[in-house]
């Protein structure tokens, strides 16, 4: 018999089935990863041997651990069941150590959700069956996930975190209200919305000819004076009406001046005036005022300045004087919108890896975090989607994970109230 | 907890000034019930607001940072004095500034095409500007308190005598003093408080000696200042975003806003600076907000948002807070000043924590009773509600004993 190779050095090409020698030289092979990195990166092509050198290297690491046969041995593997009705897989054997952390029971039975079996699977953990046929990775993939169970988005963030370390389960919605909520005794009680304006008034108008002047009010004429009505048609005609055609510095400086100036006969003291006289006092008074009182544009008005000089006592007054705007925080009102449904949803709670010793499923306590997911081309949540969704998460911090065609971020919304800034 | 924690803000490594107060307005306990303070003036010129007097723009600028000098960065710092001047001349302890005489001649050319302008003929003009910019000894005295002052000045230049750059000497030459004279070419005259009516104007020395010298024999060239009228001065005045002029009107009741010289009235002023700024309604309501809450709101322009908010100032922290703002409805829906998407809050987060910001995100939530006419008046604002929400990016991969909070 030749000399057997070594059993380590033994290259399987893929698509076979292995022989025993190879699945023994599988199980003993270097489980040390390879080093990732070469250099620094090169931003361009320099066409030296070396940097040929290094490229082959990298992409002959990368096929070779793509390669890879993965190889378990039968009996380390639980058989489980996939349930496509029901939406959950059955354990056929005893879970092994990822119960602690997955998994749920239910009618004295170990399942698991998809998610988790899929990524055991991946894992090689468990052995997945359906119809009696073990399935592969790929067909796992087809079959678990689907809009009814997990989608593809969700699946990647559950096991980008997995793997990562962290403890993610479904999301359970806390049934002890947060010491927040309790302080502020929320109730779904929904606020009685006004009825709208009534119906306004319709002006009325009158169709006059423009050019008709009607006859003034005889209380206005002296005593043997008669007044009458005309038609002034025939001086209009006398004069130039063509329209005034004005430059273009013209035209702005009116429209400035329509913005900030008043129409002095829209002054209802000045319409008062029932002769020049009249009016040339009023302006006089209005200057004495000016001269005396403090700026009655200002204080001689409707709306008046919110502070007033006499309540300048300190910094910290004025502030209060001031504040006209109240605060709001992100979960007021929100147990009104728990009505609205579709959009986002919480869909996991994560929990930090190093609670993994002492994790118990019935008891998990509160998550460190709660995820929702969402493409990246879809649109931002807006307030109503943040207000629901932070409701619900209670005193838990909601996680918002984008998934970019693999690439995962995460972002979170959280309530903030700035403080008051006195006293330097 | 889900509710964002509050970083203190980053104080500035090097602090050039010193902090006055809080707002524009006295504060005091011992001021009487109807003491009344300053109200600065304001004017709109082209649907901007302008504040003129030095005295104005000097207190609205120093305390509370309103506004910002049109011709510099933040502050009005504007000035003609050249730097390498100043430097050059600094021995002769002046406050006047100091200019090279090519920025002389052209004062005087803008001055003379002003006086041109406005229908002066050739020889009139030649002959102001001739008695204007003659040389002056010291600047004339306009009061008797300044003869002091100006006296020491003079002597204290007359000592220093003495060049130290390169071998050249000053000597500050001038005739007698002018009074009364006409101030030709000023923009705006009126008072104007500290201006710099009188500048320093290095000059070269009259003519080269012999032209016979040989040529490796370097020519002296000595340079004085001459001390000089200034015909055609530049007055840096302040700008008050729209929302910082409404605040000090509206909020501390401070200043008067004109109009060709008719004071506004402050619905006046909430009506015309929505057609001048449409969406100004709702970045004043978060800017209101913010200054009730003792910060300085100024403008986000940099980061691509609304608002930047400082502890105090801009010269003592780092902006904490980048915000946007936005105005929903009752059911907190509404269309957007800015629609974002993923992409675009990724980017400004990414902007934000790149120059050490928080990223804030300000609703402003109307109640849907309330009518248009309501919001005609900024009374309205007492039933706004504001929500303000910190938007941070959360790194999965993280060593989980660093993680303190999210």
């Amino acid at each position: 018999m030749e000399p057997e190779p070594e059993p380590a050095a033994v290259e399987v090409p893929a698509g076979r089935v292995l022989s025993a020698r190879e699945l023994f030289a599988a199980r003993s092979r270097s489980q040390k990863l390879p080093q990732r990195s070469h250099g620094p990166k090169d931003f361009l092509p320099d066409g030296s041997a070396a940097q040929a050198e290094r490229l082959r290297r990298c992409r002959e690491e990368l096929w070779q651990l793509l390669a890879e046969q993965r190889v378990e041995r039968l009996g380390s593997l639980v058989a489980a069941e996939w349930r496509p009705e029901e939406g959950f897989v059955e354990l056929k054997s005893p879970a092994g150590k990822f119960w602690q952390t997955m998994g749920f029971s239910e009618q004295g039975r170990q399942r698991l959700h998809p998610e988790e079996a899929l990524y055991l699977l991946e894992c090689g953990s468990i052995h997945l069956f359906h119809q009696d046929l073990p399935l592969s990775i790929q067909e796992a993939y087809q079959l678990l996930l689907t809009d009814h169970t997990v989608t593809f988005l969700q699946y990647q963030v559950f096991s980008h975190l997995k793997r990562l370390g962290y403890v993610v389960r479904r999301f359970q919605p806390s049934s002890v209200l947060s010491p927040y909520e309790r302080q502020l005794n929320l109730d779904a009680s929904v606020q009685h919305l006004e009825d709208g304006d009534g119906k306004r008034k319709r002006s009325s108008s009158s169709p006059r000819r423009h050019t008709l002047l009607r006859a003034p009010a005889p209380e206005l004429l002296p005593a043997n004076v008669a007044g009458r009505e005309t038609d002034a048609e025939s001086w209009c005609q006398k004069l130039n009406q063509r329209k005034e055609k004005l430059s273009r510095r013209e035209r702005e400086h009116h429209a400035e001046a329509a913005q900030f100036q008043e129409d002095v006969n829209a002054d209802p003291e000045v319409q008062r005036c029932s002769s020049w006289r009249e009016y040339k006092e009023l302006l006089q008074r209005r200057q004495v005022q000016r001269s005396q009182r403090r700026a009655p544009h200002l204080w001689g008005q409707p709306v008046t300045p919110l502070l007033s000089p006499g309540q300048a006592s300190s910094p910290a007054v004025v502030l209060q004087h001031i504040s006209v705007l109240q605060t709001t925080h992100l979960p007021d009102g929100g147990a009104r919108l728990l009505e609205k449904s579709g959009g986002l949803e919480i869909i996991f709670d994560v929990y930090q890896a190093d609670a993994v010793a002492t994790f118990r499923k019935n008891n998990p306590g509160k998550p460190y975090a709660r995820m929702c997911i969402s493409g990246f081309d879809e649109p931002v949540p807006d307030l109503c989607s943040l207000k629901r969704l932070s409701y619900q998460s209670g005193d838990v911090p909601l996680i918002f994970a984008l998934v970019d065609h693999g690439d995962i971020s995460f972002y979170s919304f959280r309530d903030f109230t700035l403080p008051q800034d006195v006293g330097h | 907890m889900a509710e964002a924690v509050f970083h203190a803000p980053k104080r500035k490594r090097r602090v050039y000034e010193t902090y006055e107060s809080p707002l524009p307005i006295p504060f005091g306990q011992d001021h009487g019930p109807l003491k009344e303070f300053k109200i600065f003036r304001a004017e709109m010129i082209n649907n901007n607001v302008i504040v003129r007097n030095a005295e104005d723009i000097e207190q609205l600028y120093g305390k509370g940072y309103f506004g910002k000098g049109i011709l510099s960065r933040s502050r009005p710092s504007f000035t003609i004095s050249d730097p390498k001047l100043v430097a050059k001349w600094k021995d002769m302890k002046t406050n006047m500034p100091i200019i090279t005489s090519k920025r002389y001649q052209h004062s005087v050319e803008w001055a003379a095409e002003l006086m041109r302008r406005q229908g002066q003929d050739e020889s009139t003009v030649r002959r102001i500007l001739k008695d204007y910019t003659k040389p002056l000894e010291h600047p004339p005295v306009k009061r008797n308190e300044e003869a002091q002052v100006h006296d020491k000045l003079n002597s204290g230049m007359v000592s220093n005598m003495e060049g130290t750059a390169g071998g050249e000497r000053p000597s500050v030459r001038g005739l007698h003093h002018e009074d009364g004279s006409q101030h030709i070419g000023l923009l705006h005259p009126g008072d104007r408080g500290p201006d710099h009516e009188y500048v320093l104007v290095e000059e070269a020395e009259c003519a080269m000696s012999e032209r016979e010298a040989a040529p490796n024999e370097e020519l002296v060239q000595r340079n004085r200042l001459i001390c000089r009228r200034n015909p055609y001065r530049i007055f840096e005045y302040l700008q008050l975003s729209l929302e910082e002029a409404f605040f000090l009107v509206y909020a501390l009741g401070c200043l008067s806003i004109y109009y060709e010289k008719e004071p506004l009235t402050i619905v006046k002023l909430w009506k015309a600076f929505t057609v001048v700024q449409p969406t100004f309604r709702t970045t004043y309501m978060a800017y209101h907000y913010f200054r009730s809450k003792g910060w300085v709101p100024k403008v986000g322009l940099k980061y691509g948002t609304d608002l930047l908010l400082y502890r105090k100032g801009p010269p003592f922290y780092h902006a904490s807070y980048s915000v946007i703002i936005e105005l929903v409805d009752d059911h907190f829906e509404g269309s957007l000043r800015r629609p974002l998407s993923w992409k675009s809050l990724a980017a400004l987060s990414r902007v934000s924590v790149n120059v050490s910001k928080e990223l804030m995100l300000c609703y402003l939530i109307k109640p849907s009773t309330m009518t248009d006419k309501e919001m005609e008046s900024p009374e309205c604002m007492k039933r706004i509600k504001v929500q303000e929400v910190i938007l941070s990016r959360w790194v999965s991969s993280r060593e989980r004993s660093d993680q303190d909070d999210l």
